[in-house]
């Protein structure tokens, strides 16, 4: 159970993520938050 | 699109590429090894035959079983407890593709904990594979983690407490096969897994058992053979012969106190006599440089070869070096030393297994050489 709370945790943080990489207008702002990204999405798709 | 919306899809597509490259790479360890097992090996079958909840899950593994069709001893190898120390595979892998079993049976398990193989450990920096040139060429085999994948068990406890005992240990050892045993059907992934373990042992009415292991160089228990009370008569005469060998083996008894660990589970709750060996290997120590394959196969390290020429510094590291081949040759000579020690001990039942290579022949040729 903990499990899956955790994998929606990390889609909630993912897609707020991306909704911000869209609206940010510093670049440099904007590829720290596609550093942050990938490893989320590594755990969502229980990659790694 | 404004311009900082380009900026965040380029962003995004280099983001995927590189996730891309990660993923491959990751996904590539979940690529099962293949062994190419002896034809002595009367049948194959799986870790889950014994506790069908494990079926289909990566606490899974392969389980190959010489039946010489003469009565004998029964016993058990696993290798693959910890997926980070590879000559405990590797041994077990020889076993499989060359052993042949004359009296008794023969039960190898090489992967115990299959969901280790399938990571690495965190922030340790080490390859996910490593390879060996074999008589068929070059053979890639897996560098796993020492625990369970945290995918297939997660989270971890701040404390894990250890079943029945209740001794408390640090919570990332709750996905520990060998902090697992004796388990239970309804536990954790990692205490199901050493449940079916301990079910197979007594079902097969396994009579000798033995755990292969590695540890870095600067731990204190290495190059030594561990074992349940029950067996420290057997452990010290094959001691004793391996002495006379010029391999110098430590004997430690198993603590009473110490729960979890299949030196002292298995010989509590079975009949067999549990023996537990470990080799030095600095692909795991903490002094190491930087860890390759190569010094996964090759265990030559410079820290370490300047850490064993300190007298203030206590490790277990030849200074010129400490190659899987010498790693493998040690478990299987250690294990053809406490078999004929138990046979001698137990003539009435004993278990001839033939066909492993020697000592000196492992370290000269190079483990490769019994490798298909």
């Amino acid at each position: 159970m903990l499990f899956y709370t955790y994998i929606i945790i990390a889609a909630l943080v993912a897609s707020i993520i991306l909704t911000e990489l869209f609206r940010e207008k510093s670049w440099r702002n904007q590829l720290a938050m596609v550093i942050i990204l990938i490893p989320l999405l590594l755990r969502i798709f229980q990659i790694k | 699109m404004e311009k900082h919306h380009y900026i965040a899809v380029v962003f995004l597509l280099a983001g995927g590429i590189l996730s891309a490259i990660a993923s491959k790479d990751f996904l590539s360890m979940r690529d099962a090894d293949i062994l190419h097992p002896s034809q002595f090996v009367t049948t194959t079958g799986m870790l889950s035959d014994y506790l069908p909840e494990i079926k289909g899950t990566y606490g899974d593994t392969k389980v190959y079983y010489f039946n010489s069709g003469n009565p004998g001893a029964t016993v058990i190898l696993l290798g693959g407890t910890h997926p980070n120390e590879p000559a405990g595979f590797i041994a077990a892998a020889v076993l499989v593709e060359n052993a042949q079993v004359t009296k008794g049976r023969l039960i190898v398990i090489p992967q115990s904990c299959a969901s280790g193989f399938t990571a690495t450990d965190p922030l340790e920096a080490c390859p996910t594979h490593f390879t060996i040139n074999t008589q068929s060429g070059p053979r890639t085999f897996r560098y796993g983690a020492r625990g369970g994948n945290p995918l297939h068990q997660w989270p971890d406890p701040l404390v894990y407490r250890h079943y029945p005992s209740g001794q408390q240990l640090s919570g990332m050892e709750s996905r520990n096969l060998n902090r697992s045993y004796p388990g239970r059907v309804d536990g954790s992934f990692m205490e199901r897994n050493g449940f079916a373990i301990v079910q197979l042992i007594k079902k097969e009415n396994v009579d000798v058992a033995f755990d292969l292991h590695e540890a870095a160089p600067e731990v204190m228990i290495i190059n030594a053979i561990i074992t349940h009370e029950k067996g420290s008569d057997i452990a010290a005469n094959a001691v004793l012969n391996l002495e006379f060998e010029d391999l110098q083996y430590s004997l430690e008894i198993s603590p009473k106190n110490f729960h979890g660990l299949s030196h002292r589970e298995w010989g509590d709750s079975t009949m067999t006599f549990a023996f537990l060996m470990e080799t030095s290997n600095p692909s795991q120590g903490r002094l190491r440089g930087v860890t390759s394959e190569a010094l996964v196969v090759e265990g030559n390290d410079p820290f370490y070869k300047t850490a064993s020429k300190l007298d203030n510094v206590r490790i277990t590291y030849d200074s010129s070096g400490e190659p899987l081949s010498l790693r493998v040759a040690r478990h299987l000579q250690g294990f053809k030393r406490l078999v004929e020690s138990y046979n001698e001990a137990h003539p009435e039942n004993s278990a001839i297994i033939e066909n492993i290579p020697e000592y000196n022949a492992v370290v000269s040729d190079g483990v490769g050489k019994y490798l298909k």
